[in-house]
This record gives structure tokens, C-alpha cells and sequence, in this order.
């Protein structure tokens, strides 16, 4: 094979654009040849820096070897460097599609869809699309929002005042990221798909795609938030990840919610309004989530009356879960007599579980007895509480189902 | 009665609390990020090279950024930080082109350890020297090469697109390419020899 061959399929496959015997030539090629394969690593190296240096200002680039100049000079050169990099650092350039949105300057009504660092945006009855016009970010700000555009040095600042937005956020380079600023919290962003909605009290934040990483005040340590979790910003603690679900959860149909009992999204979410945030309290009120390296486990509030399902050796419980990646699946019900909720015993038990939805259904008479039941149960006994865990936890654990059935 | 009933489920399964880890070990997370995103450049090039496709390969560096934030403990410390990321991005690539075997042929694993020995023996080890040099070789080549680089890789035109607004074949395009980067890696590479001189 000559070489130009070769440079054309390693060309052909960085553009993603080789017809299958041109990958066997390719993979032929790299397999017999240590400098082909160092040629492909080279390219492809490059192919991801070259538009890095077209992106960094000149005054960076070169900064290193001006750094070198007589030392008498140095603070100067770099005071004037450091000015001239500021001003050298282009305005990005905003747009909105403006449909049902008033954006203002300075107090006047802003003409054309060009938006500067200070306008504000706000949406009435319609949402607004805002996107940067170097690249595709995309941001739709809800209806009844407001939004102020602003900048920090290389950074593109959105300040939400109200309502919510739904972003589509690009790659961004770390130091010139995109940073969504709200009243209880800021989300720091390097590129993925999220969402932000402000409450009265605490702001929530969900990822989609990516990671992001949250904050309750500008000081704070940033903590990370990764795709299908969630988080709530209240100005004040620390944020805690916690899992999303998917969807709402539909209750069950009427002709057979006598004998299965659906665990609604409202029994996942906190009474107080805070989202996800919380851990088993005294009043157990709210879903708890751990987390740890090999495993991830959500347990929802204790229902101390009636319980969520009666125990008996008929029960079947039935979750419906996603996640991205085969793993373990562990499902442990807290038993508890149902006159006085005395803590009986935990059942467990593990199924495997493929990547992509399942619907595993697991009958109460094949789990294990894992701690109490040290006397005979009483008569009348419920599951209280479950959790539910993955093992070697894949990236997406969502629930989307959990449902009890009595069985006869 | 409540507390009780956390504390009995906090111990978990004996499965699952078997595999525990000391989270006091290793990397902390914000030291891994901070780590991994350094040296994002050179982790994305090594993924483009085994799936080829720019949004793909950097896709799989955010799943590796998602990896890294769980896994940062067993990372022992910041030179084990490189080797980690790279094992870790060639697993994730394998998976991604487990996915894509069906559209088109892929590479397979036995050809991404080929890679990655030699990745591991040629290699950059840090992306700002490397950045530096590529720099340095790009403003001198000539102008209409570095417009064919910029038209390629800045303004993200496809090969065939390029061919056809330049009215030549899409092969004498990819060649032409290659070639560049074969003369930029030289000139990298000697400029590297240099400075390490």
C-alpha cells in the first residue's frame, strides 16, 4: 500500500467518511504498521488542538516567550499584555429568536435580536430561544422569565432572575465556560443539556446529558451534577445530587387498584417542596439517596400507615428501571407490624439486570430474610419502607415504576 | 423507631457492602477533574483516533468526566492520573464502537491495544508543551496550507465538501491533509527534541 493511500484513509477516517473496505484497508494497515498507528494518533491529536490555537488570543499563545524578556520590563510587558487580553477577547454574540419576549437597554426596548452583556430579557406567554451565534448552544427561557445577559472576562453569564430555561449547552473550552447564575445558586457549565427552575424558596436544577456543577453561594465548593440527577439550590447548604425520575408516574388503573398499590411520583418527592434534597428524618418525609463508588441506593419515605403494600407470601413487587449498562439490581423491604410499625425484619433479594429498561417483577416468597425476624411475624405486617440499589452502579439509574401487588 | 430502620438499610446488602471502598484513598474528585480536564486535548485526540468522529470522541470524554467524579478514590495519585484516563477512555470507546459495529466496520479491541501501546510510547505526556509547539509549526507552514488545516478542523468542512469548493478530488484533499500532519508532527517532535535538549 503506498503511502498515499494510507494518508487517505487515515484523512477519510477522521472525517468519518470511509466505506467499509476502506476501514478493512485502514484497519489492516494500523494492525501491521507501529508508524501508521502513530501517524492516525498524530492526526487525530492535532485535528483536536488546531482549533484550540485558532480560538486562544495571540497575546496567550505567545505568552511564554514573552515572559522572557528583560526581567526589568517583565511587569510591564505583562500589565500591557494582560490589558491588551482583555480587550483582545471578542464579545460573543447573542441573538434571540425575540418571539413573545421583551428584551431592554439601559431602561429602551432593544431593536433587532442582537443582545449585549446588561440587556434583559423578559417572556410573557411564549418562550424565547437564545443562542450564541459561534456556536450551538441553545437556551430556551420559559414563559414568565426574566434574564439578564452578562460577562466575566472570557465567560458567557446568564443571570435568571425568575421563571426557568432549558439549555442545549456545546462544548465550551473550561476557562470560557457558560455559568447560569440564579438567586439561590449558580450552575457552572461545560457542555450538556439541563434544565433550571426557580421556586419561591430554592432553585432545581436537572441534567439531562453531561454534567454540570452546582453551587449555593458564589464561594462555595462546586459540587458535581451528573446526568439524571438532580439538585436544589437553596442559597444556603451545600447542594446534594439526588436522582430524577424520568416521568411522572400514572397510578394504576382503577379495576386493579384494589390488589396493586403504585408508588406515585409523589410519594418520591419531599412535602416541604425541596425536590429531592433530604435524608430519612424523624418524620421520614422525604427520599433519601446514597451513593458510593460499587453502588447507588434510593429509598423513599417511611409510610408508617398503611404502609405501601399489606406483607404477605403473595406480594410481588415490580420495578421498572433504566440503566445504561448490565448490572445488579438489589431490592430490600423494611418490614414492620402494621398495629404499632415494631420494625420486624428486612427482605432482600438481587436480580441481574440488562442495560435499557426492564421491568423486573420479584415475588416476595423468593426473598431472603436478611436481618430481624428473630419471632414469628404478627398477623398483620407491611412493607414500611424498600430501597432499591445497583450494583456497580451504571451512569443513568433511573426509576421510572415501582409497583406492590397483593396478588389474591 | 424510624432512625432504626435507616440505620438497618445503611448497612446494605452483604453484597454490596463487600465491595465498599475507603473514600479517604486517592484522588480527591476536584483534584481529578481539574487533572482531567488539563489535559482534555490530548485524552480527546486519543479517543478520536480509535472512533474517528469529533462529537463522538468528545462525548466519551465527558463519560469519562462522569467516570472520573465516581471513581476518583481508586485513582492513587496525580501520575496515575494519565495511565487511569486512558485505560478508562479505551473501554468507554470499545463500547461506543460496540455500538456503532452495526453501521459501519469498527475497530476491535485487539487493534485499540495496538493503539494504545503506542500511544503510550509516543505520546505527549502534557497537552500546554505539546499545544505550544503545534503552535509554533503551524505559522510556518504556508498560507494556503494552513487554510486548508483551518477550513478542515476550524470551520469543521467535511472532505467532500472541501473537495468540491476547491474543485479537486476529495482524495487529493485527505492526502494533502495527512501530509500536514506528518510535517507538523516532525516539526513537533523536533522542536520538542530541542527544548528537552
Amino acid at each position: 500500500m503506498a503511502d498515499n493511500e494510507l494518508d487517505r484513509l487515515i484523512a477519510g477516517h477522521l472525517d468519518d467518511a470511509l466505506t467499509t473496505d476502506d476501514a478493512a484497508r485502514l484497519h489492516e494497515r494500523l494492525r501491521q504498521d507501529p508508524s501508521a498507528r502513530d501517524l492516525l494518533l498524530a492526526a487525530a491529536r492535532q485535528a483536536t488542538l488546531l482549533p484550540l490555537i485558532a480560538a486562544r488570543p495571540v497575546g496567550q499563545r505567545r505568552w511564554r516567550f514573552r515572559f522572557v524578556a528583560v526581567a526589568a520590563a517583565a511587569c510591564l510587558v505583562l500589565s500591557a499584555l494582560g490589558v491588551w487580553f482583555m480587550l483582545a477577547q471578542p464579545e460573543p454574540v447573542l441573538r434571540t429568536d425575540a418571539t413573545g419576549a421583551m428584551a431592554s437597554r439601559e431602561g429602551r426596548p432593544v431593536n433587532g435580536p442582537w443582545l449585549l452583556s446588561g440587556d434583559i430579557l423578559r417572556t410573557a406567554e411564549h418562550p424565547a430561544v437564545l443562542a450564541w451565534t459561534d456556536e450551538t448552544t441553545r437556551i430556551e427561557l420559559s414563559p414568565g422569565s426574566v434574564c439578564v445577559v452578562e460577562r466575566d472576562r472570557g465567560a458567557k453569564r446568564l443571570r435568571l432572575e425568575r421563571g426557568g430555561l432549558r439549555a442545549d449547552v456545546a462544548h465550551q473550552q473550561p476557562e470560557g465556560g457558560l455559568v447560569i447564575l440564579t438567586p439561590f445558586g449558580q450552575v457552572d457549565v461545560v457542555g450538556t443539556r439541563f434544565s433550571v427552575q426557580i421556586g419561591q424558596a430554592a432553585s432545581h436544577v436537572a441534567v439531562d446529558h453531561g454534567a454540570v456543577a452546582v453551587r449555593s453561594r458564589p464561594e462555595a465548593t462546586p459540587v458535581q451534577l451528573q446526568a439524571g440527577y438532580a439538585a436544589t439550590l437553596d442559597g444556603v447548604q451545600v447542594p446534594r445530587p439526588l436522582l430524577r425520575l424520568e416521568r411522572p408516574i400514572t397510578p394504576a388503573p382503577a379495576s386493579v387498584a384494589s390488589a396493586t398499590t403504585e408508588v406515585t411520583a409523589k410519594d418520591w418527592l419531599a412535602d416541604n417542596g425541596s425536590g429531592w434534597e433530604g435524608g430519612l428524618g424523624e418524620h421520614d418525609t422525604i427520599t433519601s439517596l446514597a451513593t458510593d463508588p460499587d453502588w447507588t441506593r434510593i429509598m423513599p419515605p417511611v409510610r408508617t400507615q398503611p404502609g405501601y403494600a399489606r406483607y404477605s407470601d403473595h406480594l410481588t413487587c415490580s420495578i421498572t428501571v433504566t440503566v445504561d449498562r448490565p448490572t445488579t439490581l438489589a431490592l430490600v423491604l423494611v418490614i414492620s407490624q402494621t398495629a404499632d410499625s415494631i420494625w420486624q425484619g428486612n427482605l432482600q433479594a438481587e436480580r441481574p439486570l440488562p442495560a435499557g429498561t426492564s421491568t423486573i417483577t420479584i415475588p416476595v416468597s423468593t426473598m431472603r430474610q436478611r436481618i430481624g425476624f428473630r419471632e414469628q411475624l404478627p398477623a398483620e405486617c407491611m412493607v414500611a419502607t424498600f430501597a432499591l440499589m445497583t450494583w456497580n452502579p451504571s451512569t443513568e439509574f433511573r426509576i421510572s415504576r415501582v409497583a406492590f401487588d397483593a396478588g389474591r | 423507631m424510624n432512625q432504626a430502620w435507616s440505620s438497618r438499610v445503611d448497612d446494605g446488602p452483604p453484597l454490596l457492602a463487600a465491595h465498599r471502598r475507603d473514600m479517604d484513598a486517592g484522588l480527591g474528585q476536584d483534584e481529578a477533574v481539574d487533572g482531567l480536564l488539563s489535559e482534555k486535548p490530548l485524552l480527546v485526540g486519543y479517543a478520536r483516533a480509535i472512533v474517528g468522529n469529533r462529537a463522538t470522541a468528545e462525548d466519551l470524554f465527558q463519560d469519562l468526566l462522569i467516570l472520573v467524579m465516581r471513581k476518583h478514590a481508586e485513582i492513587p495519585n496525580h501520575e496515575a492520573l494519565p495511565g487511569w484516563s486512558r485505560r478508562a477512555l479505551r473501554f468507554l470507546a470499545l463500547k461506543a464502537l460496540e455500538k456503532r459495529a452495526r453501521e459501519r466496520p469498527a475497530m476491535d479491541a485487539e487493534l485499540v491495544d495496538l493503539i494504545d501501546a503506542t500511544c503510550s510510547d509516543s505520546a505527549p505526556s502534557r497537552s500546554e508543551g505539546y499545544l505550544e509547539a503545534l503552535t509554533a509549526c503551524r505559522d510556518r507552514l504556508p498560507e494556503r496550507s494552513r487554510r486548508l488545516l483551518a477550513m478542515r478542523y476550524e470551520e469543521e468542512i467535511s472532505g467532500q465538501e472541501m473537495a468540491e469548493r476547491l474543485g479537486r478530488p476529495v482524495n487529493t484533499v485527505y492526502v494533502t491533509l495527512t501530509r500536514l500532519h506528518r510535517l507538523l508532527e516532525d516539526c513537533i517532535r523536533s522542536r520538542v527534541r530541542r527544548t528537552d535538549g
